[in-house]
């Protein structure tokens, strides 16, 4: 099992540091009213934020950046297509 | 080497069978998610009875408990790092970390719907509170069963001693258990952050 052998402690720390800095922000822009009421700047920053969380644990914490691209391939694939089905459903409904 | 690490299986993708088997399960739980996010989001504001969710959620409190859920991944990949290294004590150390990371996450949530449930919305209360409790329930069951998974593992780790190091399993544990990490990433942003939007 040497495929996240570019992985250290070292980074998974920093990473855990990141990941807590953008959920502390993502918190100060929900208190904040300028974003509250402005809901075309808190939507794309809420969600720019938390696909860079999402990419980091799949990234890193899930090795998907080491391991095969067939992993990699399989989950982007599915991903993808729920996003697509669902996307459509919801403007659909 | 344990007889676990050697047990690595000749396939066809060269990828173990067990970590290829969740890694189709993992893409298959994006549907399972992605039907009940979009069913709370088409249901949220369709609810006549009851109290809404502007009016109970308290996003201090989901603030801390995702901040628990993120730093029972960093544990999960320290026990891996660990598991990988032969590193008995920390391997053992961190997969607590991840259980007891994982039971306060169950502690929030129960406090949570506790608290909701007080405040006047039940499960059948109306569709916002059941397509709530749907989605998050339905991860939370997820987080019990990791809880329960990661136990077993600690718990045969004192039984067959410290020669025992389950690579291959634990990183199969761990993509499960960091899957249910990034879903209450997404629940964190798409039903308490946008609760106003």
């Amino acid at each position: 099992m040497g495929e996240n052998q570019h992985a250290t402690v070292g980074l998974y720390w920093k990473f855990a540091a990141v990941l807590c800095f953008i959920t502390f922000i993502e918190w100060g822009v929900f208190k904040n009213d300028t974003f509250r009421s402005n809901a075309k700047l808190m939507i794309p920053l809420l969600l720019g934020l938390s696909v860079v969380k999402f990419t980091m644990v799949c990234g890193w914490y899930m090795h998907l950046r080491y391991d095969s691209n067939i992993l990699a391939k399989i989950f982007g694939f599915s991903l993808g297509l729920a996003l697509l089905v669902y996307t459509i459903m919801h403007l659909a409904l | 080497m344990s007889a676990d690490a050697h047990a690595v299986h000749h396939t066809v993708t060269g990828i173990d069978n067990r970590k290829f088997g969740m890694w189709v399960l993992i893409g298959s739980e994006c549907f399972l998610f992605g039907a009940l996010i979009l069913n709370y989001l088409v249901n949220r504001d369709r609810g006549l009875v009851g109290p809404k969710a502007t009016d109970i959620f308290n996003i201090d409190i989901t603030t801390l408990s995702t901040f628990d859920l993120l730093m029972s991944s960093v544990a999960m990949v320290l026990a891996l790092h660990a598991c990988q290294h032969r590193e008995i004590k920390k391997f053992r150390f961190w997969t607590a970390m991840v259980i007891l990371g994982g039971i306060i996450f169950l502690g929030f949530q129960y406090f949570e719907f506790h608290h909701f449930i007080h405040a006047g919305l039940g499960l059948t209360t109306n569709v916002f509170g059941s397509s709530f409790y749907l989605l998050t329930g339905c991860h939370g069951t997820h987080v019990f069963f990791g809880v329960l998974w990661l136990t077993s593992m600690l718990v045969t780790s004192f039984i067959r001693g410290k020669e025992w190091f389950p690579s291959v399993q634990l990183e199969v544990a761990g993509l499960y258990w960091h899957f249910v990490d990034v879903v209450w990433i997404l629940i964190f942003t798409v039903v308490y952050l946008f609760v106003y939007l």
